[in-house]
């Protein structure tokens, strides 16, 4: 045996003219150069990062780098492309047969290891990175916390397109289930705690977006409906419905980017029903002390947050979402908290701040999770910014309505800290184009209304239609003009998906409308 | 900071080479160190000082070797400090989690209440780079003792040899010897800058373009449940990570090389051609080279090579390669793909001694790249669990289920296919980058233009894309 490469010794040999030499040096050298100095300008009007570690002035500095718009314009072209010849998408999308598209996370979920999967501890993973907290003991937690304040808990688990409708990405057989689907699901009801399978609904999901249809979505709440009507028997309020046509730009073609993709993926084309009052026809409103309390992410969402589509000019609501179905079921007004990406966490905390201030506590929660959240493992759930914490909830209702300051409020305070913002190419290929986040202000002087507190939570626009806001690049340590009304209970900063470090139920959430930098 | 990053292309590196080629012959040396420490720090300046430390403990003892009166226990005294504190740095933020994880797991069995280890441990993070560095410092006290090489005229010279970006992080691992000439004084000329350039352009290429799709791959089946593994979507997978690690590591040398060359120095191939090898002996002299020659040098033979009879060679060649494999990670499965090719390579000396005929070339190379697909499964997958499972699939076991289904529409996508035979064809069937170039013509030279070109385009839609080799 003699292998003709064994030990056969690299001998260098020079063919290139001196001329040509030099003229290739000078190409890449020019490449290398031209490409920043196109970019100076911007680097040079950068915001720098308001942490004072240096390591990460330094990773900001890095994605401020690869964010300049001589990338990001050739990254959007380039995408396009990918998807014109080759039908690649990118990290986010899978682009299946026929126009379909998968968001990635979702099909992660379904060939995964399963959320009790957890990644060994290795001196090779990213610095400062909390340890992973699965979902099963965070939820039987809730489910214990509200067993004892004697309200019933309904866990709707929402399939993934890939779970529904895989042949869209060219597999042969349905009913694909995310590992140990079936063990997860009877622990929870072990738990105690009433569970929704939604993993038979009839009907589609959406061509080019993450989410169900409507028919889908309504034959969901039917179900819900079915459950949590049982022991009291249906309410007294009385709905009727209104069809209408809407098409939108479908979720996932957004993620794709921002260049020319119509001609690929047309509009979803779906027929709502608007959910109004059968006396005046008026949009269903929310009630913020229901016996029933709706806490759920975008599922809940799609179809009545503009934000995520199918809104007309100047419309706020659309009101033909999984809340207004619902209520439109059982017969009766709920509580609605939804978070777009926030249905791990971001709801459960903003149910222990709402519960904090109710005069009367809710008989049920119906906690409507997508099956994402619950059976991604580690490593996708921490890409797709999947989180869970344990979040305490309030002793007790308050039997007295909290001092509360109300109205508009103009005050001027430093800046003391501010959640994590993702930026750049992060933001780009988020799943939900809206964000916002909170921040801490102290050293509070007060020019226009009442406010008695030394601290200040308040949420701030971080991103609309993946760009950053203005109002992202505040900084920790400056003093800002703020203009403030109480955080809403509906409209898109309720349900715009929250970058929230802070827990502070000691505080009444506030939403800036500005935030002017003092001098 | 990467190679195959924005910060590092359009901005370290012209900055680096204008500050390079604009100091004086004299202070070249200094300047490559300064931007080194800058290189290093840009992941956390905090371990410069870990470096700076390394350097000036292995500088020290290089002076306690070779200078003054140099008696035996002053000289062994000078080696076993740096043995010792490198191996010690090492063993800290490399193995410590580790070994005190399989304490507890030992004091378990013994039915000893195991003591649990302090809070701050798990906040360990491994410094990039260190074995690499740590075992470069750690050579030049070895071959000082040994009479192998000269000990550094200046400390600068010193600091740059043990900095130096462009195989800092991930080798190849460079004996002083082997560079001492050049820091004292190196060549710059037009065809070494533009020989260097062309090695650096396809390196960046074989990154983005070859490792990193094959990473997706990879990274689809190995994070894929038991239920979701099938037996072709085992055996792509692996495929996939093998070409992965083999592009992504031998594009990283071939970027060190080119780099490297732009800027004077001449550094040992690290690469040539391993999946045309027809036995794990033969993939040994060809994958990682200055690994296996370290290994070589300063274990096996230390340990008496083949020179204390047949049992102790094989013992030997057993023990060398599973410290090899833990070099790579505090990991058992990273002991157990070192194990596998130290029995590998012991079974080939024990056959070829005995054995007159050799296989036909081809059934050479198909059954070592079967080896190597076997024993990649243990170095890609993070616990034992994981790559048994994953052994079960490429065996037969599983894949019933409509996930696998799911799972195989994505892995055998019409592009994964075309790149996986794209791959094959460049590994199996082309000369390497190093002989590819050896014969630099100018339509090399361009096409490397190009593909860096296309390259820089192709990254701006991948997503985070570290090497491999930075993690060991």
């Amino acid at each position: 045996m003699k292998n003709p490469y064994q030990d056969s010794p690299v001998i260098d040999t020079f063919e290139v003219s001196h001329g040509v030499a030099l003229t290739g040096i000078l190409t890449f050298l020019l490449f290398l150069v031209l490409i920043p100095l196109t970019g100076v300008k911007e680097l040079a009007v950068r915001d720098s990062p308001d942490t004072q570690s240096l390591r990460e002035q330094l990773r900001a500095l890095e994605t401020q780098f690869s964010e300049m718009s001589i990338f990001s314009r050739g990254r959007e072209k380039d995408q396009a492309l990918l998807v014109r010849w080759f039908r690649e998408g990118n990290q986010q999308v899978l682009i299946g047969k026929e126009g379909w598209l998968y968001y990635r996370p979702g099909v992660e979920t379904v060939v995964g290891k399963g959320s009790r999967y957890i990644e060994p501890p290795s001196v090779a993973r990213a610095p400062g990175r909390k340890p992973w907290q699965s979902p099963l003991p965070v939820i039987q937690d809730f489910a214990e916390q509200l067993e004892a304040r004697g309200v019933r808990l309904v866990l709707v688990l929402v399939p993934t397109k890939a779970m529904i409708y895989p042949e869209g990405l060219a597999a042969k057989r349905k009913g694909a289930l995310p590992f140990e689907y079936d063990r997860t699901f009877q622990e929870l009801q072990s738990m105690g705690i009433e569970c929704v399978d939604l993993r038979s609904l009839e009907g589609q999901w959406m061509k080019q977006d993450t989410h169900w249809t409507p028919g889908a979505m309504k034959e969901a709440a039917r179900r819900v409906a079915e459950v949590i009507s049982a022991p009291g028997g249906p309410g007294k309020f009385a709905f009727s419905l209104v069809g209408e046509e809407r098409i939108a730009k479908g979720d996932l073609v957004g993620m794709l980017g921002e260049s020319n993709l119509e001609k690929q993926f047309g509009p979803e084309r779906v027929l709502l029903e608007r959910v109004v009052s059968a006396g005046d026809g008026e949009m269903l409103s929310q009630k913020s002390d229901s016996d029933v309390v709706l806490l759920g992410d975008s599922f809940v969402n799609i179809f009545d947050d503009v934000s995520l589509g199918f809104g007309e000019k100047g419309e706020k609501r659309i009101g033909a979402g999984f809340a207004s179905h619902l209520a439109f079921a059982t017969k009766q007004k709920l509580t609605v908290l939804a978070s777009n990406g926030g249905g791990a966490t971001t709801v459960r905390k903003r149910f222990a701040e709402e519960r904090s201030k109710r005069t009367t506590a809710p008989k049920t929660v119906v906690w409507v999770l997508s099956a994402r959240d619950l059976f991604l493992p580690e490593l996708p759930a921490r890409r797709a910014g999947i989180e869970w914490e344990f979040v305490k909830l309030p002793e007790a209702t308050r039997s007295i309505e909290p001092k509360r300051e109300s109205g508009e409020l103009i005050l001027t305070a430093t800046l003391q800290e501010k959640s994590r913002i993702g930026e750049g190419a992060e933001r780009k290929s988020a799943a939900y184009d809206s964000a916002i986040y909170s921040a801490i202000f102290s050293e509070i002087s007060v020019e226009r209304g009442s406010y008695e507190r030394e601290e200040a939570w308040v949420f701030l626009w971080a991103a609309k239609k993946r760009k950053l806001m203005e109002t992202a690049s505040l900084k920790a340590g400056h003093r800002y003009r703020l203009r403030l009304i109480r955080f809403p209970e509906e409209g898109a900063e309720s349900t715009a998906t929250q970058l929230d470090d802070f827990f502070r139920l000691d505080l009444n959430r506030y939403f800036a409308l500005e935030a002017e930098p003092m001098e | 900071m990467v190679f195959s990053s924005h910060i590092f292309l359009f901005g370290f590196l012209p900055i680096a080479l204008l500050l390079y080629y604009a100091t004086p012959a004299r202070g070249r040396s200094l300047t490559l160190t300064l931007l080194s420490y800058v290189f290093y720090g840009w992941w956390n300046p905090w371990f410069t000082f870990l470096m700076l430390g390394s350097t000036l403990v292995d500088y020290g003892c290089g002076r306690m070797i070779t200078s003054g009166p140099a008696t035996p226990g002053r000289r062994k005294l000078g080696l076993w400090i740096s043995v010792v504190t490198n191996l010690a740095v090492l063993g800290f933020f490399k193995y410590a989690i580790f070994i005190s994880g399989n304490l507890g797991v030992v004091a378990g069995w013994l039915g000893l209440e195991a003591v649990a280890a302090p809070e701050w441990l798990s906040q360990v993070v491994l410094p990039v780079g260190i074995s690499f560095y740590t075992f470069q410092s750690m050579s030049y006290s070895i071959d000082l003792y040994r009479g192998h090489a000269r000990p550094a005229k200046s400390f600068i010279g010193f600091a740059c040899y043990v900095s130096m970006f462009p195989q800092l992080v991930a080798g190849p691992i460079v004996r002083y010897g082997a560079v001492a000439e050049q820091l004292r004084s190196r060549v710059h000329s037009v065809p070494d800058f533009v020989a260097g350039m062309t090695r650096f352009n396809y390196g960046f290429a074989k990154k983005i373009l070859l490792a990193n799709p094959m990473g997706a791959i990879a990274d689809w089946c190995f994070e894929a449940g038991p239920h979701a593994l099938s037996f072709p979507i085992a055996w792509a997978g692996v495929l996939a990570y093998a070409f992965q690690i083999y592009f992504d590591f031998s594009a990283y040398s071939d970027m060190a090389l080119g780099l490297g060359r732009m800027l004077g120095f001449r550094f040992p191939e690290n690469f040539d051609s391993p999946y045309k090898s027809a036995s794990i002996t033969e993939f040994w002299r060809r994958w990682h080279i200055s690994l296996s020659s370290f290994l070589r040098d300063y274990l096996y033979i230390p340990l008496g090579g083949n020179r204390k009879g047949v049992l102790r060679t094989y013992g030997n060649l057993f023990v060398v390669m599973l410290i090899g494999g833990l070099w790579h990670g505090a990991q058992w499965t990273f002991v157990i793909w070192g194990a596998i090719h130290g029995v590998w390579l012991a079974v080939e000396r024990w056959f070829g001694s005995r054995v007159e005929w050799k296989p036909p070339l081809w059934i050479g190379r198909l059954v070592t790249f079967a080896i190597l697909l076997v024993t990649w499964v243990f170095f890609r997958s993070e616990s034992l669990d994981v790559a048994m499972r994953y052994f079960g699939a490429m065996f037969g076991a599983g894949g019933g289920e409509p996930a696998a289904d799911l799972l195989a529409a994505v892995v055998f996508r019409p592009t994964h296919l075309v790149q996986l035979a794209v791959c094959s064809g460049i590994a199996f069937l082309l000369p390497n980058t190093a002989r590819f170039l050896s014969k630099l013509s100018p339509w090399k030279l361009w096409l490397g233009l190009v593909l860096l070109f296309v390259s820089v385009r192709v990254l701006a839609v991948q997503g985070h894309n570290p090497f491999l080799y930075f993690q060991f």
